[in-house]
């Protein structure tokens, strides 16, 4: 990895200030798997144990030893660099602000195994992707009379996919996304724009903030062994997801009043709605398709929503500062509307495909639309409690300050995923129907009751 | 600030929950084996006959190999949805009005959510057997092979998937006979009697007594002229309905034409408790 910045900045009269960047990145990134130890055996033929494909078929029967590179071997090169270009503009009563951006990002798979299944494809060199980038923002602040404020600001971000989602499996072969289904990854399109409402005195601070982002045309690769392709087929597929939009609008409320000089009252709250907005298509690749990928059209994805945490979170707080140098705060904090991460090939008519084409003859929508369901997470409460003390000793302080988080052990769901496994009806519905589902969802909790405490001396 | 707070309450209630599509059959999903097989045919690659010419390749005795390029189109009749029927489907040659039937054994449970009842189907005969799943039982049948006992095994689940082609979803009317009038002849067809009730001895037991294993026996009689006629309606104890009640009223009955298990007599089977329609008056001779 190597990186370099630039930057340069001028005044150009009074109100006007003018600032520049250029930055540089270059990423070479080499990926393998090791063998580690050989338990006592001669080594590790390198094959795949389940087709039974040769992982380097230039040194076929050659067994792998402690601490050599096994399965997949290749170097990633990427490099991007960026220029910038920045305008502050400060007015009688307002400020605003006007920056672009542009830039080059390319991407390029290096292969060092040539791999069964892709022979003529594996080793060596893929196609260089390029990306362009390019950001404008602007924004404006206005004072309108006194203690109150309004804030705008706008932005579009046209952004390259990551890595990731350029390469539709790179641990086996060189195919870009394009070379797989037709057309490369493309950059994604970002929108968004705030407006903000501020209202200052020397004892309440308050904002109110409403805002909405929506991107389009992203891509998305993920990996997983699926059950139900085409009715009954079973693979190791990567998916890939294309022409993703998504929509996110909200609005945020921020509220702080000195009650007492002592005693000073937080309360926020913001509420979202972040969802999909399009049936984004999907297609998958395996090596064990005979025709390399398969083409499962649209993915109904349009306004599930997205697992990004809570989509609603509330708090209410105090704080407490005793003139004796001690100080204490509580904030309940309420989080609604956490949704799982839903599953995009059990959204598409492969879902209700039989192995010949037809749909299932016992397909019940009602059925489906209760697997499809996507699970929304409890809502929860998390009580946060804060302190401290310090004392002074001479020119020197001394102290302390603590804080017990989620103080009443709430047990709750921060995130998690749909299982793609079961990918069609049947299967679906059989899991689901189990005592005990074998590919249901996985979770992420949040800690129970958490301790710090930090002890300070200040000189 | 009261005016603040209200917006920020009006966008929650604006949250309403689900507004998902599910995938729906679009009606217009095409089996694309079954549009190669009728390519093959419109080319005379292969030639589709009627039920009662695969019938007649039926030879006592052995399973018969299917060596031509024969396909045949039938409708599936039975049903195992209500367990009555296991790993075998009844077909005949037209929805209505038919003239010929036949079973067909797949080693397969729960036909019923491919080959259901009314679907119709293609078969690419080529390397199926005709013969019986028991020796002698007098019910023709299409199978996937032959045993040591000269028996016709079933068509194994995968091949299924390649030979029994699934068309369309159709009607299927019964055609209405008197008792007298059904023979061998109707072996494999779904039909209708009339003005049929159950022996008043057997009504309100159950339709398989609980201690049989397999099948039970119960004879239904219709007052045909000065006489009466008798046939079987036989019920599978693995049934989901084999512990109803045997209906005490006369009226109308639908189901397959087969033979019991040793083949000594034609028998009526249910595809469901429903299709005992009796809501009349018993039989009686004048």
């Amino acid at each position: 990895m190597f990186s370099w910045t630039t930057s340069a900045e001028a005044l150009l009269g009074e109100s006007t200030r003018w600032s520049a960047g250029l930055s540089y990145q270059g990423l070479k990134s080499e990926n393998f798997a090791e063998l580690i130890d050989s338990l006592g055996g001669l080594g590790l033929p390198n094959i795949d144990p389940y087709d039974f494909y040769s992982y380097n078929l230039d040194s076929k029967n050659v067994l792998i030893k402690t601490g050599e590179k096994y399965r997949y071997h290749y170097i990633m090169n990427a490099a991007r660099w960026s220029a910038t270009t920045k305008m502050d503009f400060s007015l009688k009563n307002s400020e605003a602000y006007l920056a672009i951006q542009y830039g080059q990002t390319n991407y390029q798979r290096d292969g060092k195994f040539r791999h069964e299944a892709f022979a003529n494809n594996s080793k060596g060199k893929s196609d260089k992707l390029r990306f362009t980038e390019l950001g404008i923002k602007a924004g404006w602040k206005i004072r309108l009379q006194g203690r109150h404020w309004i804030d705008f600001n706008a932005a579009f971000i046209q952004q390259p996919p990551t890595i990731r989602n350029s390469f539709s499996n790179p641990r086996e072969n060189n195919n870009t996304i394009g070379n797989t289904v037709g057309t490369d990854s493309s950059e994604e399109q970002l929108l968004s724009g705030d407006l903000s409402y501020y209202y200052r005195t020397p004892t309440i601070d308050a904002r109110l903030s409403g805002f909405f982002i929506r991107s389009t045309d992203a891509t998305e690769v993920s990996f997983f062994f699926a059950d139900g392709i085409g009715g009954d087929t079973s693979a190791f597929v990567q998916e890939i997801l294309r022409g993703i939009n998504k929509q996110r609008l909200g609005i945020e409320f921020g509220l702080e009043m000195q009650l007492l000089s002592t005693l000073k009252l937080k309360a926020v709250s913001s509420v979202g709605k972040y969802t999909y907005s399009n049936d984004p298509h999907l297609y998958l690749t395996s090596d064990d398709f005979a025709q390399g990928n398969l083409d499962m059209g649209p993915s109904r994805l349009k306004n599930y929503r997205l697992s990004v945490g809570p989509q609603q979170a509330y708090s209410l707080g105090f704080e407490y500062r005793d003139p004796n140098f001690w100080w204490i705060g509580a904030t309940v904090n309420g989080f609604a509307k956490s949704y799982l991460d839903i599953s995009p090939i059990s959204r598409t008519q492969n879902f209700l495909f039989d192995d010949d084409g037809l749909p299932f003859e016992d397909y019940d929508e009602e059925v489906a639309e209760k697997l499809l369901q996507q699970e929304r997470f409890e809502d929860f409460f998390v009580v946060n409690l804060v302190g401290g003390k310090s004392w002074k000793l001479g020119n020197k302080y001394i102290g302390f300050f603590g804080s017990i988080n989620n103080l009443l052990g709430e047990i709750y769901k921060t995130g998690g995923y749909e299982q793609a496994r079961s990918s069609n009806y049947r299967t679906l519905l059989q899991d689901t129907q189990a005592l005990r589902r074998r590919f249901g969802p996985k979770y992420w909790y949040g800690r129970g009751t958490t301790f710090f405490f930090n002890l300070y001396l200040r000189f | 600030m009261k005016t603040l707070l209200l917006i920020v309450f009006i966008l929650i209630s604006c949250n309403q929950p689900r507004e998902f599509d599910i995938p729906k059959s679009l009606g217009n999903e095409e089996n694309q084996r079954l549009q190669s097989l009728l390519q093959a045919i419109d080319q005379n690659q292969k030639t589709l006959v009627g039920v009662d010419h695969l019938k007649s390749l039926f030879a006592r005795g052995a399973p018969v190999e299917i060596t031509a390029n024969l396909v045949v189109k039938a409708y599936v009749v039975s049903s195992d949805e209500g367990g009555n029927f296991f790993k075998e489907i009844y077909v005949q040659d037209h929805p209505s009005e038919p003239t010929s039937g036949m079973k067909v054994v797949i080693d397969r449970r729960e036909l019923h959510n491919k080959y259901n009842f009314g679907r119709q189907v293609y078969i690419d005969l080529k390397g199926l057997y005709v013969g019986e799943t028991r020796k002698w039982d007098g019910v023709i049948a299409l199978g996937g092979g032959e045993n040591k006992d000269q028996e016709l095994d079933p068509i194994s689940e995968k091949k299924a998937t390649e030979v029994l082609l699934r068309g369309s979803n159709t009607l299927v009317t019964p055609s209405t006979f008197k008792l007298s009038e059904l023979s061998d002849d109707h072996i494999g067809m779904f039909v209708r009697v009339e003005q049929v009730n159950f022996m008043i001895d057997d009504h309100g037991a159950p339709l398989v007594d609980p201690y049989e294993s397999y099948d039970s026996q119960h004879i239904i009689e219709s007052c045909e002229g000065l006489q009466k006629t008798e046939f079987l309606l036989e019920t599978s104890s693995f049934a989901d309905f084999a512990q109803m009640p045997i209906p005490t009223k006369g009226g109308a009955i639908q189901g397959i034409i087969t033979k019991t298990f040793n083949g000594s007599d034609l028998v009526l089977v249910l595809n469901q408790y429903q299709d005992l329609m009796l809501d009349q008056e018993l039989c009686s001779l004048p």
